[in-house]
C-alpha cells in the first residue's frame, strides 16, 4: 500500500482576519505544492457530478519542504519534573484491571526505565502477560501466573536497596477461580545492588504512569485501568501494602509516601494530582479515558460528579491519540474579503514512483459584525469528529449484517487499516475491545476529505454543489462554531441547512437549533438520523468530543454499566430522546430505520394537498413518484430514515406531506423502539420503516422541513438539476428565505 | 439454524443476477450466513481510484498488518459483489460456488 501525504488544520472553521496553522507530513523528501480552492462537489464517483474546486489566489500557494512527521500514539501520564526521584528503597502500589495482557510486548504500569538506556524500574506486564520488574539491565522478574483480563488486581513491586531484594506482588480481587489469589515472587539481587539494577537518582528516565520512556520519546504504552498508583519511599511487606493498597486515603499520608495519585480529582481536565502532598502532579497525554469505574465502585452511584472516589480509575489504550502535535508548515490568514464558503488546502507531491494529493477542509464562516446572507449551511462537524477516521469494516462483527453488502474498503479505509497510530472514531473498538469515547479533529482525518466515500463531509457537498448551481447565496457555519456561540450563530439568519447526517449534538448546540425554531428561524433538515446522539465538547482542550454509548440506541459498542456520564462535562451521555428531547421534536421526524442496499422513493401523501404545503410542490405532479434516482443508493429516500411520531414530539400540526416506505429486508428498525425481541423489524414487515418528509410552522414565522433521508442530497443532481428532489429543496429554500411569516 | 445447501445454484445465480437485491427470503438467510461475524479472515472487496476498480483481499492479522490483494481486477462494483460471493460460499461451506 502506498503512503500517504497526509494533513490536518488546527481548525475546522475560520473568521476572515483569522490564522489557520497547516501541519503536512509528507512521505518522500523534496518538496510539496500548496494551492487554496473553493470547494463545490467532493464527489469524483464514476456516478456523481464530479469533482469541483475553483482556484483562489492566495500567498499559501507555492512550494514547501517536505518532511515526515511522526503520529506517537498512546497516553500515559507525565510529571512536569520528572516525577519521584527513585533513592534507595522504594515500593509501587497499584490497583489495575488490564485489558490485554496477552498483547504479546510490554506494558508498563508506573516507573522510571528508560528503554533507550534501560535504567530505572518499571512495574510492568511482560509480553506473556505476566507481571513483571523491569530493573535496569537485569532479567526481567516476573510472576508465574498471567493477570486475568478484565480483573482487578492490586499489584505491587517493592525494592529493598539494603537487602538488596525486589519483590513482585499480585492479589486478584474478587477471587472466584482454582488456587491463590495471591503471586509472589522476590529476587536477590548480587551486589552492588544499585549498580546492577542501574536506579538510583540520577539513572533511569521521567517517571511515568502507563509507558514507560524511550529516550524523547515513549513505549510500552499499557491497555486498562489503573487507580490509586502510589509510591512509597521504603520496602514494604505485604501487610503494609494490602492496608496501602485497600486505602488510597492512608497511601497519602503513610510514612516515606513520595507520591499518592488520586484520578478521582480533576476527572474534566489533563491534571493529575498528586494527593501526598508532594507535587508530583502531571498531565494526562493523549486523552485516556476518565471517569472509569475503580476497584471500589460498588454500583451505589452512576454519576461519577456524586462519587469520585469510586471514578478514581484511568483507561490507557496504546491506540488513544489526541493531537498529533506536528510543527506548522505554513500558516494561512483567512483574508477579510473572503467569502464564506467551504474551501480546501489542497497539496500536491510528485513522488519518485507516486503522485500524492491531500486536502485539509476549512470552513471560512463570516466574521464578526460582516453582514450575514439570509441562508446558512450548517455543517455537521461535530458528527465528523464523531466518524473521524473510523474502522468499523475491523471493529464490528456485525457490519456487513448490518449493512446488507459485502465489506468494501476504500483506498482511504485501507490505509487506516494497515497504519496503526491515526486515534480512532467513536464507532471503534481500542485494540483491547474497550469503545473509543474520545475523538479528536487534530490529525489527519482520511475520511473527510473531498474525493472519499460519501458519507458525512463528502456527502454534504452534494448540498454546496447544489446550492452553487442554483446560485444561491449561503455562509457556512459549522457545528464547532454553533457549541462556541450558540442561538447568537444562528439568530441573524432566516434559513439555516443541516448537512445529510447531523447526528451528534450537545446540549447548547441542541437549545441553539430549537431556539432559532422557536425565534421565527426557518430548517431546512437534508438528512436523517440527526439530533440523535447527547456528546459534549472538552470545556478547555480544542477540536475534541466525547460520546458515551449509555443505554440504548444504534451502538457501534456498549458503554460499560455505571460508564454513561460524560468526563468532559459530568453529563449523562447517551440518545437525546431518553432524555426527554427527542429529534422529532426539533425537526418533526427522527430515526426510525436504515439500510444500505438500495434507497427508496417517496410519494405525496394527501396533507401534501393542503394550502399550507403548497408551495412545496409547485411544479411537481400529484401522483409524481419523487426521487426514484441518486447517486446514494439509486433513490433519494435511503440509508438512514426518519419518521414523524406525535408521541416522540413530532408537532400535532405537522404535515407528513409525502413518504417512502418501499424498503427491502436490509432496513432494520432502530433498536431503541421495540422494548422486546421479535421478528417483523425489517423493511419487509415492519411499517414503521417508512421515511417521512415533514413540514410544520413554528413560532413567530418560522418554519421546519424534513427530508428525513441522508440519500436525499445525492438525488439533487440527477438530470442536470432539473428533477423533482431538486424542485422540492429550491421551493422550500426559497420559500424558506423569503421574509414573509409563515402563520402558525 | 438455516444450513447452506452447497449445491443450490439457483440461490447463487439469484445473487448473480442481482447483487445488490431484493432478495428471496431464502437468499436473504444465505446472506446472511456468508456475512456473519468479523470480515477479518474472509475475502472483502477494495475500491480504488475513485471507484473504478475493485479486487478481493483480506486483512491482516490485526491492524496495523497489511491486507492481502488477490484475483483479478474488477471493472465494476457488480463483478466485484459477484468475486466475493463465490469466495464467500468456498469460505463457508468448503465447497466451491455452483455457478461460474
Amino acid at each position: 500500500m502506498a503512503e500517504r501525504l497526509l494533513a490536518y488544520a488546527d481548525r475546522i472553521s475560520a473568521a476572515p482576519g483569522e490564522r489557520v496553522e497547516i501541519k503536512v507530513s509528507a512521505p518522500e523528501g523534496g518538496e510539496y505544492n500548496a494551492k487554496l480552492v473553493r470547494l463545490i462537489c467532493g464527489d469524483d464517483s464514476p456516478h456523481g457530478p464530479g469533482f469541483k474546486a475553483e482556484d483562489i489566489k492566495s500567498p499559501i500557494a507555492k512550494s514547501y519542504p517536505a518532511r515526515l512527521q511522526p503520529i506517537h500514539a498512546g497516553s500515559h501520564i507525565e510529571f512536569r519534573k520528572g516525577g519521584p526521584q527513585l533513592a534507595g528503597s522504594f515500593t509501587f502500589i497499584a490497583m489495575v484491571w488490564p485489558t490485554l495482557p496477552l498483547k504479546g510486548a510490554p506494558q508498563a504500569i508506573m516507573g522510571n526505565f528508560d528503554a533507550a538506556n534501560r535504567s530505572g524500574c518499571s512495574l510492568t506486564v511482560d509480553g506473556s502477560g505476566r507481571l513483571a520488574a523491569q530493573l535496569g539491565d537485569s532479567p526481567l522478574l516476573h510472576l508465574d501466573k498471567p493477570l486475568l483480563d478484565r480483573h482487578w488486581y492490586l499489584v505491587s513491586l517493592a525494592f529493598d536497596a539494603s537487602a538488596g531484594t525486589i519483590t513482585l506482588r499480585q492479589r486478584v480481587l474478587n477471587h472466584r477461580g482454582p488456587g491463590n489469589a495471591v503471586s509472589e515472587a522476590a529476587r536477590r539481587l548480587e551486589p552492588p545492588v544499585a549498580e546492577i539494577a542501574r536506579t538510583g537518582a540520577g539513572v533511569g528516565g521521567p517517571f511515568r504512569i502507563a509507558a514507560w520512556s524511550a529516550g524523547e520519546q515513549t513505549g510500552a504504552h499499557y491497555n486498562g485501568k489503573i487507580d490509586s498508583p502510589a509510591v512509597i519511599g521504603r520496602a514494604l511487606d505485604a501487610e503494609a501494602i494490602e492496608k496501602l493498597g485497600l486505602d488510597a486515603k492512608a497511601a497519602r499520608t503513610a510514612s516515606g509516601v513520595l507520591a499518592a495519585w488520586d484520578f478521582g480529582r480533576g476527572i474534566s481536565g489533563i491534571a493529575i494530582e498528586d494527593a501526598s502532598g508532594n507535587g508530583h502532579d502531571g498531565r494526562i497525554v493523549n486523552l485516556p479515558a476518565r471517569a472509569m469505574k475503580g476497584w471500589n465502585w460498588d454500583g451505589s452511584e452512576y454519576d461519577w460528579t456524586k462519587a469520585p472516589d469510586q471514578y478514581a480509575a484511568i483507561h490507557f489504550h496504546d491506540d488513544d491519540l489526541y493531537d498529533c502535535g506536528w510543527e506548522t508548515d505554513f500558516s494561512w490568514d483567512v483574508p477579510k474579503d473572503l467569502k464564506s464558503g467551504v474551501y480546501c488546502v489542497q497539496l500536491s507531491q510528485k513522488g519518485k514512483t507516486d503522485a500524492y494529493e491531500e486536502f485539509v477542509p476549512i470552513c471560512v464562516r463570516p466574521g464578526p459584525g460582516q453582514k450575514r446572507k439570509a441562508l446558512a449551511l450548517l455543517i455537521p462537524s461535530a458528527s465528523y469528529w464523531a466518524y473521524a477516521n473510523h474502522q468499523m469494516p475491523s471493529s464490528w462483527t456485525f457490519n456487513e449484517t448490518s449493512m446488507g453488502v459485502f465489506e468494501t474498503m476504500t483506498e482511504a479505509d485501507r490505509y487506516l487499516e494497515e497504519h496503526v497510530g491515526f486515534g480512532l472514531s467513536t464507532y471503534d473498538l481500542h485494540s483491547d475491545g474497550s469503545g473509543v469515547c474520545y475523538s479528536s479533529s487534530l490529525r489527519p482525518v482520511l475520511n473527510m476529505r473531498p474525493k472519499s466515500h460519501l458519507w458525512q463531509f463528502n456527502a454534504d457537498t452534494h448540498i454546496t454543489d447544489w446550492l452553487e448551481a442554483q446560485k444561491l447565496d449561503y455562509d457556512v457555519i459549522t457545528d464547532d462554531d454553533l457549541e462556541r456561540e450558540g442561538l447568537d450563530l444562528l439568530k441573524d439568519y432566516r434559513c439555516v441547512l443541516t448537512g445529510t447526517h447531523p447526528e451528534y449534538y450537545t446540549l447548547k448546540m441542541l437549545d441553539a437549533v430549537q431556539g432559532f425554531t422557536d425565534l421565527g428561524g426557518r430548517l431546512v433538515y437534508l438528512g436523517a438520523n440527526g439530533f440523535y446522539w447527547r456528546i459534549a465538547y472538552h470545556p478547555e482542550l480544542p477540536g475534541v468530543i466525547e460520546h458515551r454509548r449509555a443505554e440504548d440506541g444504534m451502538r457501534g459498542w456498549i458503554s460499560e454499566g455505571g460508564e454513561y456520564y460524560m468526563s468532559f462535562t459530568g453529563e449523562l451521555g447517551g440518545l437525546w430522546r431518553r432524555m426527554d428531547r427527542a429529534p422529532q421534536i426539533v425537526c418533526g421526524a427522527g430515526f426510525t430505520a436504515q439500510g444500505f442496499d438500495s434507497a427508496s422513493h417517496y410519494l405525496r401523501r394527501p396533507e401534501s394537498f393542503d394550502p399550507r404545503a403548497a408551495f412545496i410542490f409547485e411544479g411537481v405532479g400529484k401522483d409524481e413518484v419523487i426521487g426514484d434516482f441518486g447517486i446514494v443508493g439509486g433513490g433519494a429516500a435511503g440509508w438512514e430514515i426518519d419518521r414523524a411520531d406525535t408521541a416522540l414530539g413530532t408537532p400535532r400540526h405537522a404535515l407528513i406531506v409525502a413518504e417512502a416506505t418501499e424498503f427491502s429486508a436490509a432496513y432494520h428498525w432502530v433498536k431503541e423502539e421495540f422494548n422486546h425481541t421479535h421478528s417483523a423489524i425489517d423493511g419487509d414487515t415492519c411499517p414503521m420503516i417508512r421515511c417521512d418528509m415533514v413540514f410544520f410552522e413554528t413560532p413567530k414565522g418560522g418554519a421546519v422541513f424534513s427530508t428525513s433521508s441522508i440519500s436525499w442530497a445525492g438525488a439533487l443532481s440527477h438530470n442536470g438539476y432539473d428533477n423533482n428532489v431538486s424542485r422540492i429543496t429550491a421551493n422550500v429554500v426559497k420559500r424558506f428565505i423569503d421574509p414573509k411569516p409563515f402563520e402558525l | 439454524m438455516y444450513r447452506i445447501d452447497p449445491a443450490r445454484a439457483d440461490l447463487a445465480r439469484e445473487y448473480k443476477a442481482r447483487p445488490s437485491g431484493p432478495h428471496s427470503a431464502e437468499l436473504q438467510k444465505l446472506l446472511l450466513i456468508l456475512r456473519w461475524g468479523s470480515a477479518r479472515g474472509k475475502t472483502v472487496i477494495l475500491s480504488s481510484k475513485s471507484e473504478s476498480q475493485w479486487r478481493l483481499a483480506k486483512f491482516g492479522p490485526k491492524r496495523g498488518t497489511p491486507m492481502q490483494e488477490y484475483g483479478p481486477t474488477y471493472k465494476s462494483a457488480t463483478e466485484a459483489s459477484w468475486a466475493c460471493f463465490r469466495a464467500r460460499w468456498l469460505e463457508t461451506t468448503g465447497h466451491d460456488c455452483p455457478v461460474e
